[in-house]
Formats: structure tokens, C-alpha cells, sequence
């Protein structure tokens, strides 16, 4: 009967060991939450990782930390969902999020952010425009990227692109539906001056007629650049950002500064957030047109406060689309606000049939 | 005490060391050796997955059905699912028919010149994808060097499209899940007793006649379970789709990443990833069936 016994005490260990396991994973989220401290800690932000983030560093989180004293932690990939989720269950990893487009509107719509802080930022005198939540600090441009080497007469505006006599050639554009309606119209002829609110109805149909030519729809951003290079495309819809990239990695690229769509990227701040009011004032710090200025030569975006564009240096102005320029259109994230979802919808169908 | 015995002496390891690890068998039994493993998968595995079912019932404080309804009615979700279903069965069946030859042809190697071909079999599966995706650009494409290569033999213009359609998603798809399917199925040859091909051989039959009267039919098991997972696996894939695909090659995996991460709308993307889950239980129960029925 030795054995019985040693069996009770193996059981009753496996008892408390497992009892142990328990209190343990309950004690848990109290030892998590109580090594997250409150204001005193350094801001979150969080933005996209690689050469962007070392610019803001030294652009923007650097001088700002030796003026005010926050600091601020980058964090590396502004994931919608994960913003969500820590709003939702109140355990905030991140303060301020650096986003653009109607998904970036959509959130708001949910409620994921802080309103601005007016008395800390100012929200008018901008470029680009201000909503209660999201404060714009960098335009960038999306626009035709060919390969000069390729194509001798390129198609520079949209209008060209869609002119498939005079400018042949296979076409990579987005899956994503804002963007995509705007390049739609302006190539069918709407003036930029008239764009917003979008016809709908038209701009499906002038995607109709480009549909055969379109080689790729491109959902990773990466290969905007790369089935150009390979030749798989000729013309490409990107970003000047990443052309500029290319560009100085030796390929042969280039980006039609004669249209373009400008693209407002916002930092927000999230709901809850404990550093709120230090958040606020990294986001004031962001927009000063030094900064702004600064930001623009470091990585070629243009200025949200008017009149920092005309102070840069020529050769920064010259690679620059600018604002003022009528070709140019200033996408109207307003509009995708409440129609994003619905639009997304009816695109992908579309793609579908 | 008796029957306690004859446990001890049947097991090996009662066998190599009569010490104290069969007193705990005998009185724990091995099941309880499962119980933390099972208690992990339910508390990560299980519990969120019923959050997910939940969040597609019940969103903003009320109970509703209005995302499978959507689901339903949506040509969307139609074509999606039709797409995830060819999708994936394509994948599964390309997969096994190229991961028999490997399994084949690995089953009747030296078990050390094995070793290192199995490494050698896993590569593609460590690669990213987003790497590969360049790759098969290059080796696709239009200017690609199949195409290339045709056009020099048949000195025509001849451009066969390998990408950015259905073919490139199954050829990306199938070079990431041969890995998966080969060793069940190298498995199943392993384990077959080398005697039967040998009195089968002795009785008279050809080659041709081993394989497909002994050989083939034994590996049928694994060949299942084989297809079974590389198809499952490829239904829940969204970024080859994506990167390899063409237009109309949208899958279920890719809508629930959009309603995840963009339109933040979980109650639809749990939606469908519930439909997903009772598709890939649905098929591996009907295949569990179909095996016993085999194995009989």
C-alpha cells in the first residue's frame, strides 16, 4: 500500500503546482499594468519603420526632446487593428499614430481618437485640411512613375495615361479604391478645381475602359516599384517617396511632377492615452514651419503650413510637386469619411467582374 | 496488481528502467502528461477563437446575425468563397502530385543522403514571400526567362502569362505547401515493409505493377492527409494571392484582413473567418471518414 500513498502526494503536488500556475495567471495583468506608469514616461509613437523613421527621428522627435524635454519612443508599423484593440480593452501601448487615408478617417468615425487640442495646435492656416482628430503634418504625392530608359515619350498626366494611342503600355495600379477614383475622373477630363464630390458613376466608367490595360492591381506597395523595374509594367501608379528611393538606390525610374495627387499623412492621438497633453505638443512641434521645413529637405514632402514651401532651396522645389499648381488635386479625405466602406465594396466587385 | 504487472513489463519504458517514471504512469496514466498542453491550447487556441465566433454575433451590446446575413446575400462573399474553395483544392491536388515524386524519390535514398535532401526540400518554406514573389517575377513574367526562353526556341513572340493570374497564385502557392505535403507522404513510404514490394516482385510483377498495386495503394493515407493540409493551409492564405494573383483572384483570407485591419469592422471579419473554420472542419471531417473507410 506504499504505493497509494506515494501516489496521493504525487497528485496532491500536481494539485498545488497547478493551483500555483493559476494564481500566477490571474496575478498577471496586475504585474503588467502596474509596471506601465502615467505621464511621466516617454510618448509612443508610432509610425512606418526603415529610412522614414530615421528622418522623424532626427527631423522631428530629436529637437523636440531637446526643447520641451519629452521624450518620445518610435514604434515601428501604425496597424489600424492593433490601435483598436488597444482602445478597446484600455491597455495602450502607443499615444500618437501616424496614418493617412479613408481607413484612417474610418477610425476616427469609430472613435479611436483624442479630439485635437486646439488650444495646443493650431489647427487653421494649413495647406492641407484639419479634422477634429487628426492633424495633418506631411503631404506626399502619388502620382505616374515610368522608366526613362523604357518608355521615350511618357505619358505625364492622367489624361495621358488613359490615351492609349499616343502613350501604350501596360499599367500597375491600386487596389485601393480612394486614390483610384480620383485618377479615374482626372484622366476622364474632370477639372481638378471640380473633383469633389466624386461622380461615382463616372469614374467607374473611365475605369472600364482602361481595365484590359491594367497588368497588375497592386495591393503591396512595394511592387509599385518593383514590376516597374522588371518590366512587367510601364507606367505605375506610386508615391514620390519611394520613387526618390529607387531613384537613389541606382534604377532607372522616374515621377511625373506634372500631376499628381497630394496625400495628407495625420497624426492622431489615441483614446485614453495618459501622455495626451505631451502627445498634443509633440503634434504642435511637428507642424512649425521650421520643422516642416527641415522635414521637406529630408525627405521631399511638402510643407502643411503655407508659405514654407516658397522659402526652400531651389533644388528641394524643383523634385516638389506643389500645391498651388491647378493640375494638382488635394485628395478630400472628408469625402471618404462615410463612404469608404461602401466604396471598397462596389471596387472590389467591380474587380471582380 | 496483476493487470498492474503486465503493464509494466509491456511498456519499453517499464522495460529500461524499472525506476520511479512507470510508477507515475501507472498511476497518473499518460493522458495526464496531455494536461498542460491541453490547458495551453485551450486558453490561447480555444478561448479566443469562441471571442471570435462571439464578436461575429454580437456587436455594439446587441446579438445579431446581421453579418452572415450580408454574407448571404453579397456577390462579394460568393465569389470569394468560390475562389478559396478552387483555390485551395488546386493547390492540394498540385502540391501532392509534385510531393509524391520528391516523397518517392526520397524514400528510396540512404537514410543519411536523405537527411540533408529533406533540409534542402524545407528551403522554399523558410524564404519570405515577398522575396519569392520578386523571384517569380523574374522567372514568370512576360519578359520573364520562361517566356523568354520560348520565344527564342519558337523564334515567335509567344508570351505565355504565368502570373498575375490563377496560375500564378497555385504555382506560388503549391511551391510554399510542397514542404507540407511531402512528409506525409514520405511517412507513409517509410513505413511500408520493404517484404510486400519484395513478394510482389517474387510473385512476377513489373515495376509499374509494384507501384500502383502495392506501393501506391499503401501510400494512400498519407497522400490524403497530405492534400488535406496543403489545402487547408492555402485557403487561409492572403498575401501570395495578393502579390501573385490577378484581379479576380480575391480569397476569403484577403477580406478578412481588409475588414480587420482597415475597415475595422471585426463583426464582418469574424464573419467570414467562421466560415472559413466550419468550411476547413467541414472538408478535414468528410477526408477523417473517407480515411477510416479506406483503412478498413
Amino acid at each position: 500500500m506504499k504505493k497509494v500513498d506515494q501516489s496521493r502526494f504525487l497528485t496532491s503536488t500536481r494539485r498545488q503546482v497547478l493551483s500555483g500556475m493559476g494564481a500566477g495567471l490571474l496575478a498577471a495583468p496586475f504585474v503588467l499594468s502596474a509596471s506601465k506608469a502615467g505621464a511621466a514616461d516617454p510618448v509612443v509613437m508610432v509610425t512606418f519603420g526603415g529610412s522614414f523613421a530615421d528622418v522623424v527621428q532626427k527631423v522631428i522627435v530629436d529637437p523636440f526632446t531637446k526643447e520641451t524635454g519629452i521624450a518620445v519612443t518610435i514604434a515601428n508599423g501604425p496597424d489600424l487593428a492593433k490601435a483598436k484593440a488597444q482602445v478597446q480593452t484600455g491597455n495602450l501601448e502607443w499615444d500618437v499614430l501616424d496614418g493617412s487615408g479613408g481607413p484612417l478617417l474610418n477610425a476616427a468615425a469609430e472613435g479611436l481618437f483624442e479630439e485635437l487640442d486646439t488650444k495646443i495646435i493650431k489647427t487653421s492656416d494649413l495647406v492641407a485640411r484639419a479634422t477634429p482628430h487628426c492633424m495633418p503634418f506631411l503631404i506626399y504625392a502619388g502620382g505616374i512613375a515610368y522608366d526613362p530608359k523604357r518608355t521615350m515619350s511618357p505619358a505625364k498626366t492622367f489624361a495621358d495615361l488613359w490615351d492609349d494611342q499616343k502613350h501604350p503600355g501596360k499599367i500597375g495600379l491600386r487596389t485601393r479604391v480612394s486614390e483610384t477614383l480620383e485618377l479615374a475622373l482626372l484622366a476622364d477630363g474632370v477639372s481638378p478645381a471640380n473633383l469633389y464630390p466624386l461622380d461615382v458613376d463616372r469614374a467607374f466608367a473611365a475605369l472600364d475602359k482602361v481595365k484590359p490595360r491594367v497588368a497588375k492591381w497592386i495591393d503591396q506597395t512595394p511592387q509599385t516599384i518593383s514590376l516597374l523595374t522588371a518590366g512587367e509594367i510601364d507606367y505605375s501608379y506610386t508615391y514620390n517617396g519611394r520613387v526618390a528611393t529607387a531613384k537613389k538606390e541606382g534604377l532607372s525610374v522616374d515621377f511625373s511632377t506634372d500631376q499628381a495627387l497630394l496625400l495628407t499623412q495625420y497624426y492622431s492621438v489615441l483614446k485614453g492615452s495618459k501622455r495626451r497633453e505631451q502627445a498634443m505638443r509633440y503634434i504642435e512641434f511637428a507642424c512649425r514651419p521650421d520643422i516642416q521645413a527641415n522635414l521637406a529637405k529630408a525627405y521631399a514632402s511638402v510643407p502643411v503650413r503655407p508659405g514654407v514651401l516658397e522659402t526652400l532651396p531651389d533644388d528641394v522645389r524643383a523634385v516638389l510637386p506643389s500645391p498651388t499648381d491647378p493640375k494638382m488635386v488635394l485628395v478630400k479625405e472628408e469625402f471618404w469619411a462615410d463612404k469608404f466602406l461602401q466604396l471598397d465594396r462596389r471596387f472590389k466587385e467591380w474587380l471582380l467582374t | 496488481m496483476q493487470t498492474m504487472h503486465a503493464l509494466e513489463t509491456n511498456t519499453t519504458i517499464g522495460k529500461a528502467h524499472r525506476g520511479r517514471i512507470p510508477i507515475m504512469i501507472r498511476t497518473l496514466g499518460f493522458g495526464t502528461f496531455l494536461l498542460p498542453l491541453t490547458v495551453f491550447m485551450l486558453l490561447v487556441f480555444c478561448v479566443p477563437l469562441l471571442g471570435v465566433a462571439r464578436a461575429s454575433f454580437y456587436t455594439n451590446g446587441t446579438w445579431t446575425l446581421s453579418a452572415y446575413r450580408e454574407f448571404v446575400s453579397g456577390a462579394l462573399f460568393h465569389r470569394a468563397l468560390i475562389n478559396t474553395l478552387s483555390i485551395g483544392f488546386m493547390t492540394g491536388l498540385i502540391s501532392v502530385i509534385c510531393g509524391y515524386f520528391v516523397a518517392y524519390h526520397l524514400s528510396r535514398m540512404p537514410q543519411r543522403k536523405r537527411r540533408l535532401y529533406i533540409i534542402l526540400v524545407m528551403l522554399p518554406f523558410w524564404t519570405s514571400i515577398l522575396v519569392k514573389s520578386f523571384a517569380f517575377t523574374v522567372l514568370l513574367g512576360t519578359n520573364g526567362i520562361i517566356n523568354q526562353a520560348l520565344q527564342a526556341i519558337s523564334g515567335t513572340n509567344v508570351v505565355v502569362p504565368m502570373i498575375f493570374n490563377r496560375a500564378g497564385v497555385i504555382i506560388g502557392m503549391a511551391h510554399w505547401l510542397i514542404p507540407f505535403s511531402v512528409l506525409p507522404i514520405l511517412s507513409s513510404l517509410l513505413s511500408q515493409d520493404k517484404a510486400l514490394r519484395d513478394a510482389a516482385e517474387v510473385m512476377g510483377a513489373t515495376g509499374m505493377q509494384v507501384f500502383w498495386k502495392v506501393t501506391f495503394p499503401l501510400s494512400l493515407p498519407g497522400v490524403l492527409a497530405s492534400g488535406l493540409m496543403a489545402s487547408v493551409i492555402g485557403m487561409g492564405s492572403f498575401v501570395t494571392p495578393s502579390l501573385l494573383g490577378g484581379r479576380q483572384d480575391l480569397m476569403m483570407a484577403n477580406l478578412v484582413d481588409f475588414y480587420v485591419r482597415e475597415a475595422l469592422d471585426w463583426r464582418m471579419a469574424s464573419a467570414i473567418a467562421v466560415v472559413l473554420i466550419l468550411l476547413a472542419l467541414l472538408i478535414l471531417s468528410t477526408a477523417a471518414f473517407v480515411r477510416t473507410r479506406l483503412s478498413r
